[in-house]
């Protein structure tokens, strides 16, 4: 017992210094957490029109695979494929009171604000579309929607 | 024969009863992000659950006790008031995840708003809670929870890019262009929704409702090691679908309808049956464990009869806590509150209580007056370690990430 005692390799740090250790490991580490989850959040966030324009990106592919699933299958599963519709509906629908309420001077806000308003504007044509098994109008939404997510694109959101 | 089957059908269940709307929701939600190159995190989640399930089902079979009974004994009332505190309400606003998942499945199916069903659902589940029998309950469920595999068919269907799909299956990093921390908070809430807290309660109280003897371990301990693992590839699958179909268009999935859409694709409407059956089954199943498991907690801390084998009359306030559980669960749902947003809340609370129940289990596994002979060997220890400060790890961190990332935005 003694021995293990009097051993002291001078590079070990003493009992009591091990919770400060341990703390000190732990602010380090938060600290670290923090700057690179602000970089991180500078990152993935962006400004608030960049993140409502990933959205309705978002949203202009669900609409888009949504257009291709009603295109390839005679029997679609239209009932769960109108439901994701009206899910991107709402999307839309707060994405573009969001964008509306951004200052007119903001960079892309008119261009993001106009192609949001074509993404609600398709979204009852492929309702129609869906509901009628019109394979045209499908074709001509899908269309329409690849023209607007090339716009996104264009627009620096994707 | 009748051995053989009763084995057959517990992995079976095993399996399909792996996957709850935590599973679904993360995985869909990562396969579309990440691709499979979170897959790792699920691994050592799902051998994480191996681990401690195989130990609860083992104190269950060896003590008849359930686990949470040996804590509070073991480990005094007080710090198994800690434990039941933070179990307790993760498993609770799990069970109300399940709920608002169940009710987004049959919008799907319907077409009809989900708050419409909430109740209908409560009401549904407290019946199958006090009329069905347990192994019916489970087997039924576990079993429809097999559907599941359509989304694996579906990858079939889709034919991706495979050699892109193996090189996301060995990567351990972020995409380019993708934050370190982002790809973290993902990683905790993968590894939370594979070893949730209920799991390992539900496991052993339900072992001990079963009458588990010492016979029965090698049994438990196959239901484990195989169905376990082979519910995580129906998670994989799920993740592997969003990879193959979604990922490549560069969207978010933020409803159940966008997990759903690459079976869509594939498979038109005799696969959207199918997925939505199995999503259907396994969150009604988790819905039943979770409600079940709030009562196990509350009975066996507080040192009331309970069981659901026992009628309400015999074991009044287990099922009334139950009762009041699912009641609870429904009234959060009916507020209108968004069931995914409540998933992913419950998935990061559930990384932050995995320690609290998970080291206690460590602890009694390794106590010789409960088990005699059957004491962790070395492997359960140094595997059960490992995971311990994972758990730490991801639990430490939940909060932390969530917050500096946005909740993953």
């Amino acid at each position: 017992m003694g021995t293990r005692a009097s051993v002291d390799t001078g590079c070990s740090p003493r009992r009591g210094a091990w919770p400060s250790l341990t703390v000190a490991c732990g602010v380090m580490l938060a600290l670290v957490l923090l700057l690179s989850g602000c970089q991180s959040w500078a990152l993935s966030s962006g400004s608030e029109l960049d993140q409502a324009g990933r959205t309705v990106y978002s949203q202009v592919q669900v609409m888009a695979l949504v257009t291709d699933t009603a295109l390839r299958h005679d029997r679609p599963a239209t009932v769960s494929l109108e439901v994701m519709l009206d899910d991107a509906e709402s999307e839309l629908t707060d994405q573009e009171s969001a964008i509306a309420q951004i200052p007119p001077d903001e960079p892309r806000r008119a261009e993001i604000l106009a192609i949001t308003r074509v993404a609600v504007a398709e979204l009852s044509g492929l309702r129609g579309a869906l509901d009628a098994g019109d394979r045209a109008a499908l074709r001509e939404v899908r269309g329409a929607l690849r023209a607007a997510s090339a716009r996104l694109t264009a627009a620096g959101v994707s | 024969m009748k051995k053989l089957l009763g084995l057959a059908l517990g992995i079976l269940s095993a399996i399909g009863g792996f996957v709850d709307i935590g599973d679904i929701v993360a995985n869909g939600t990562i396969g579309a992000r990440y691709g499979l190159s979170l897959v790792w995190v699920l691994v050592i989640g799902v051998v994480g659950i191996c681990v401690f399930a195989e130990m609860s089902g083992r104190i269950a079979a060896v003590a008849g006790r359930p686990v949470y009974d040996l804590i509070r004994e073991r480990m005094g009332p007080r710090i198994a008031l800690v434990n039941l505190g933070a179990s307790f309400l993760v498993t609770l606003l799990t069970l109300t995840a399940q709920i608002g998942g169940i009710a987004l499945v049959i919008e799907l199916a319907s077409g009809i708003p989900h708050v419409v069903w909430i109740v209908p659902i409560g009401l549904g589940l407290w019946w199958v809670v006090w009329r069905v029998k347990f192994e019916k309950m489970e087997q039924a469920f576990g079993l429809s929870g097999l559907a599941i595999l359509v989304f694996g068919v579906a990858v079939w269907w889709l034919d991706p890019d495979w050699a892109a799909l193996g090189t996301q299956l060995v990567s351990v990093a972020p995409p380019a262009g993708e934050p370190l921390p982002t790809y973290l908070f993902y990683g905790v809430t993968l590894f939370a929704a594979a070893m949730t807290p209920y799991e390992v309660f539900f496991f052993s109280s339900g072992g001990v409702e079963e009458g588990w003897d010492r016979g029965m371990l090698r049994m438990q301990r196959v239901n484990v090691l195989v169905g376990f693992p082979l519910g995580g590839i129906l998670s994989v699958g799920i993740a592997a679908a969003a990879a193959a179909a979604l990922m490549p268009t560069g969207m978010d999935v933020e409803t159940l309808g966008e997990v759903v859409l690459p079976v869509a694709m594939a498979l038109g409407l005799a696969g959207v049956a199918v997925a939505l059956f199995g999503f259907f089954a396994a969150t009604v199943g988790a819905a039943l464990e979770t409600g079940l498991s709030c009562g196990y907690m509350l009975g066996q801390y507080f040192g009331w009869t309970w069981g659901k084998r026992l009628p309400p009359v015999k074991a009044t306030r287990f099922h009334v806590a139950v009762a009041a559980c699912l009641l609870a669960g429904v009234l959060v749902v009916q507020t209108g509150l968004d069931p995914i947003m409540i998933t992913e809340v419950s998935l990061v609370f559930s990384a932050v209580a995995l320690p609290l129940t998970y080291l206690p289990v460590l602890i009694v596994a390794n106590d010789g007056d409960y088990l005699g002979d059957q004491v962790n060997g070395k492997l359960s220890n140094v595997l059960g370690s490992v995971i311990l400060v994972v758990v730490l790890v991801a639990a430490s961190s939940a909060v932390p990430l969530m917050v500096i990332t946005g909740m993953g935005a």
